[in-house]
């Protein structure tokens, strides 16, 4: 348990640091944007000075942890506000996108997965077309075409979920794909062969045998799409005009508002985090064979 | 192999032959004959611009297809061995395991922003833009498929016997490895072209005017609304461009 806390840990300062370090890459800062063509060129000099922009770039990032480790996360190079406060203003709006969507995606995922690999016939080959076109089509595409032919009902608050089910449709393609696939697999092993060979009925050798084990994989997928979803907001965002935390982090790389940008990822960062940690303990606890695997693992 | 050399063919005969087959310069602007529905003259009717359509996507395959082909394939190449090395060796694990879980945790678009911010915006900064961010997850994906086949008995009597772990890796995990490389490949070169896109819909993805399937789309999508025409066909042939990469690349695999 502890080597796997000190790499979570280990793995959370890497990507901040990787952040902090990436976004001094780009030459400029957001004050120089701000007093471009002003007739005052001190002025610019004493705001980055305020902002404790004109310290080396190592004593920002101390200053920068040390606030972080006081629950700080500064203030907008661009407004001047608190970054927390504009965090929390657009925070709501893409966790219910992604939530909405990602119900939306699990249970289009499981049921299409549950035909595509346990069904026959042609409701099989249904199931497995509707993975592999939701797998080919870009998302963004169907957003638009979505946008084209149900327009007016965008406009409309009754159906303000429409854009997490067209987002849970491509979603649900990839769970829907694994799960599948991890169907087949343990479809054809022994002990469902013995598990059918003694009369059990075909809900029972599912319930009972079949549905545990193939639900691992499906559980890290699930994990790993969250995440995607999560990052994936700033093309969605653009696309549906939701001003949530896509539009916020596009904005504020472009404009290199360094604060705002750090505060998006130390959230995006520990959600991941803590998704893929989740899904470790569910497939810990689901699939006890991969258990002894696991801790092998961990002490080689 | 057959299937694959066919579709190559075809594709690149059509690529190449851009310039003879498009009707008009793809440059080429004409104000008075803007968003031009289909007819005899204009096949794919007209963008923003009164730039023909069809001209635009049959010169725009090179870029897009060349940019999406070319990460895509570097990407798999340094994701294969990085992978491998990873699952071969405990040393490379504990070293570069905690930097690439770290990159996975970051948004792949922000690593392709803050790339492209650096470099300045064009070809070979773009399809590195789209390589870096993909490296992480190719060998993450290549280490868990490592995981079951290092499993077999196979190979551990023959790391028993004294065969060295590059060994292994080469003559035991690679030939097991080999299908799921190639089913993966698909799976990397639609990622690629979608995500080459998306960069063009930020604003990012290409030069100004040069023709390119998503920064189509993304010119596309002011005037979508009244002329459907200018994002169906890149759309269309983006689709189409990945399910017939990954159908050659799977039914090769079926038929062994």
């Amino acid at each position: 348990m502890i080597p796997r806390l000190a790499a979570t840990l280990l793995t959370v300062w890497l990507a901040l640091t990787l952040t902090f370090v990436l976004l001094r890459l780009v030459p400029g800062d957001a004050i120089a944007a701000q007093f471009e063509g002003s007739a005052n060129p001190q002025a610019a000099e004493l705001k980055r000075a305020a902002l404790g922009l004109d310290q080396t770039p190592l004593m920002q990032y101390v200053s920068y942890w040390a606030g972080l480790l006081r629950g700080d996360f500064g203030v907008s190079l661009a407004s001047g506000l608190p970054v927390t406060e504009i965090l929390a203003q657009r925070w709501p709006s893409t966790l219910l996108l992604t939530g909405s969507s990602m119900v939306f995606a699990v249970v289009l995922g499981a049921s299409m997965g549950m035909i595509a690999g346990w069904g026959k016939g042609w409701t099989a080959r249904l199931a497995a077309l509707y993975s592999a076109l939701a797998l080919s089509i870009p998302s963004y595409w169907t957003a638009t075409l979505a946008l084209l032919l149900l327009g007016r009902w965008f406009a409309n608050p009754a159906y303000s979920l429409l854009p997490a089910a067209i987002i849970g449709i491509h979603s649900g393609g990839v769970i829907a794909q694994v799960f599948g696939a991890s169907l087949r697999d343990i479809r054809t092993a022994d002990y469902i062969r013995v598990a059918h060979a003694k009369g059990l009925s075909q809900r029972a050798v599912l319930g009972r045998h079949a549905l545990r084990p193939a639900l691992a994989p499906v559980v890290m997928v699930i994990a790993l799409q969250t995440g995607y979803l999560m990052s994936g907001t700033i093309i969605t965002e653009m696309i549906f005009q939701r001003a949530g935390v896509g539009l916020l982090l596009r904005d504020a790389v472009l404009g290199q508002d360094y604060p705002v940008v750090q505060g998006i990822i130390v959230i995006l960062t520990v959600l991941y985090v803590m998704l893929t940690f989740a899904a470790e303990m569910c497939v810990w606890w689901l699939d006890p064979r991969v258990r002894d695997l696991s801790w092998a693992d961990a002490a080689a | 192999m057959r299937r694959l050399m066919f579709l190559l063919t075809v594709c690149m005969t059509l690529i190449l032959l851009a310039p003879r087959l498009a009707p008009f310069d793809p440059m080429r602007t004409d104000t008075t004959s803007a968003l031009h529905p289909p007819d005899a003259l204009h096949l794919l009717g007209t963008d923003h611009l009164g730039r023909d359509v069809l001209s635009r996507v049959l010169y725009g395959s090179q870029r897009t297809l060349f940019v999406a082909g070319s990460a895509a394939t570097t990407a798999l190449l340094i994701g294969v061995l990085l992978g491998m090395a990873l699952s071969g060796w405990p040393v490379v694990r504990r070293l570069l395991m905690p930097l690439i879980t770290a990159l996975l945790a970051l948004p792949s678009l922000l690593l392709a922003l803050v790339l492209l911010t650096v470099w300045g915006q064009s070809l070979a900064p773009l399809i590195a833009a789209l390589i870096v961010p993909q490296v992480p997850v190719v060998a993450q994906t290549i280490q868990s498929a490592i995981r079951p086949l290092a499993a077999a008995d196979y190979v551990t009597a023959s790391r028993s016997s004294g065969a060295a772990r590059h060994q292994v890796l080469r003559w035991h995990i690679w030939p097991n490895l080999m299908p799921f490389v190639q089913r993966y490949a698909g799976i990397l070169f639609s990622q690629m072209l979608f995500q080459a896109g998306a960069l063009s819909l930020l604003g990012l993805g290409g030069e100004v005017g040069i023709p390119d399937w998503g920064a189509m789309l993304a010119d596309g999508r002011q005037s979508f609304l009244y002329a459907p025409w200018t994002v169906l066909a890149p759309g269309l042939l983006m689709v189409g461009c990945v399910v017939g990469v990954n159908w050659v690349l799977n039914r090769d695999q079926n038929r062994g």
